[in-house]
């Protein structure tokens, strides 16, 4: 039964990786082969197949509001020029070529990771770097491998969020350690984009900015998502964390000529969405009184239990709450409409950017939406007919003690053949649990290994890695871009790996 | 009427979304033959995603 319930993971991985299909595509093949061994080899009746369709429309809702939410602020922010505004004035701070690399590709593209995702970290940043005079395949390279760290809690949390709704488990209890992973991974990736950078010599000689930036980066994300528990700013924090930080230490390498006085307004209007972020998302999640009051508004919806034709029983109980007004996509919300008045009152927008904004927003989601919706529910499908147990119980049986050492692998692979550290935590995190569970291991462990896998992964992508080839006029080169990133990529996950194998044999 | 790759994608999505929504208080009547009709719905979303290339 394992091998059968494998098929719509596997049909998946052959037609993304194999054939080259789209997410949506792809997605929707899938989603057809779980229904169909669901009814034929599981025996899904019409209930269970109801139900299961219900809650991964709930759980879509709870993943997509901040993933479109989040891209209506970068949308926001991009039209008035922000994003520019803030990658033209940081080259200024020093002349160190190296030191550019980590201050551009890793600590402003996981910034804007943090803040946005989808793409943007590499898309904005490789044209910055070779303009600085990096080579086309090296302005690619180095803000793939930068900003993969910032994924999980980047993006406002998205990918985070996909995990918590897919596994019902507290935020409380995941975030230690997966923000604990990706810091460690945050310190490791420093010396590897002056790798990228300048190689041996630049890890020479940029091996302590690197350090000291990793572990700023990666210790206010940790403090933030685990510590304070605004997971959804895990990234975000750290990324403005290491803007900041940057500020002080690229002067080791030589200052450069500074932001001039004249240029000090336009930084800060650029900067005042973001500013506006860390207020609404502190006064909202913060303040017991405003956040008990608004929370009185959710969605949460009582299922009774569903049994299959074999026997297996998934029980009565209630969708994790979707707070309308407290969710990180609202807060994102709020946050756009506040920016966009004041980028409008300051006069940084033309005629007609709100409709653009919308335009832009509505396009760009579509298709990615569509793919999340379809995974999610073949993974419900799965997850409520039995097939996620089989597999689990396969998985358990083949790999055994081991499983902990590939639990990031796992992860890693989803995330390259679905396209994002979301959709792998769609698709695996309920897997990945119930293996542990089996196993006796423990869950958060596994699943930071899982999100903390996908994540570092998820920037070899044949979508993402396209997005970086065409706008460093790199198109058709993708291969070529692939093959270099693919060997840094892989020091991460295996990394990653062995700090779950050292945290569940060990108890590290 | 569906010619472009966003329209055909839009409307697979509304689909799966209203299917899944009334999906909840159909099968909770027992409405077996309604049930079915829902879930067909979605199916036939995923295969205009799946022609869509």
């Amino acid at each position: 039964m394992a091998i059968v319930a494998s098929v719509p993971i596997l049909v998946i991985l052959v037609l993304m990786i194999g054939f080259r299909w789209g997410a949506a595509r792809a997605g929707a093949a899938g989603y057809l082969a779980a229904f169909f061994i669901a009814v034929v080899f599981f025996g899904a009746g019409a209930d269970v197949l109801a139900f299961a369709h219900t809650k991964a429309f709930l759980l879509t809702i709870d993943v997509l509001f901040i993933i479109w939410a989040a891209f209506l602020m970068y949308s926001v922010a991009e039209e008035a020029g922000a994003i520019k505004t803030i990658g033209r004035l940081l080259p200024a701070l020093t002349r160190d070529r190296g030191m550019q690399a980590l201050l551009i590709g890793w600590v402003f593209a996981s910034f804007l990771q943090g803040a946005g995702g989808f793409g943007v970290p590499v898309a904005v940043t490789a044209p910055i770097l070779i303009s600085l005079g990096f080579t086309p395949l090296s302005a690619v390279l180095i803000p793939s491998i930068g900003h993969g760290w910032a994924v999980t809690f980047g993006s406002m949390g998205s990918s985070f969020n996909a995990m918590l709704s897919a596994t019902g488990l507290s935020a409380s209890s995941l975030a230690p350690e997966s923000a604990l992973f990706l810091g460690l991974a945050c310190v490791l990736t420093g010396p590897m984009v002056a790798h990228a950078a300048d190689g041996w010599n630049g890890v020479k000689r940029l091996l302590l900015p690197a350090l000291v930036l990793g572990v700023v980066m990666g210790a206010v994300q940790l403090a933030i998502a685990a510590g304070a528990g605004l997971w959804n700013l895990g990234a975000f924090m750290g990324g403005l964390a290491g803007l900041a930080v940057s500020v002080w230490v690229v002067r080791w390498g030589g200052p450069g000529k500074g932001v001039e006085r004249s240029e000090r307004k336009p930084l800060m209007l650029a900067l005042s969405a973001y500013i506006v972020l860390i207020v609404f998302t502190v006064v909202f999640l913060l303040i017991p009184p405003i956040k008990n009051w608004l929370d009185q508004a959710f969605i949460q919806i009582q299922f009774p239990e569903t049994v299959t034709a074999l026997g297996y029983i998934s029980p009565a109980g209630v969708n994790r709450p979707i707070h309308i007004f407290t969710h990180a996509g609202a807060i994102l919300v709020y946050t756009s409409l506040v920016s966009y008045f004041i980028y409008h009152r300051a006069g940084m927008y033309l005629p007609g950017a709100g409709k653009c904004i919308l335009r832009m927003t509505v396009k760009s989601m579509m298709s990615s939406s569509l793919s999340i919706a379809l995974m999610v529910s073949m993974a419900t499908v799965m997850q409520e007919c039995g097939m996620t147990e089989a597999l689990a119980q396969g998985l358990a049986g083949a790999v055994g003690m081991g499983f902990p050492l590939i639990a990031p692998w796992i992860g890693g692979i989803g995330a390259f053949m679905t396209g994002s550290n979301t959709n792998s935590n769609v698709v695996f995190a309920g897997l990945q649990k119930r293996t542990a569970e089996l196993l006796s291991y423990s869950v958060p462990t596994v699943l930071a290994g899982q999100t903390a896998g996908a994540a570092l992964a998820s920037v070899t992508a044949p979508a993402k890695v396209v997005v970086g080839t065409s706008t460093a006029g790199m198109d058709g080169k993708e291969g070529e871009v692939l093959r270099v990133l693919v060997g840094y990529t892989g020091l991460l996950v295996m990394f990653t790996s062995l700090l779950t194998g050292l945290a569940i044999f060990f108890g590290m | 009427m569906l010619k472009t790759k966003f329209k055909r994608h839009t409307t697979a999505f509304l689909i799966i979304a209203l299917a899944s929504i009334f999906l909840y208080p159909v099968a909770q009547s027992g409405l077996i033959t309604f049930t079915w009709s829902l879930l067909g719905l979605v199916i036939l979303a995923a295969l205009l995603v799946l022609t869509t290339k």
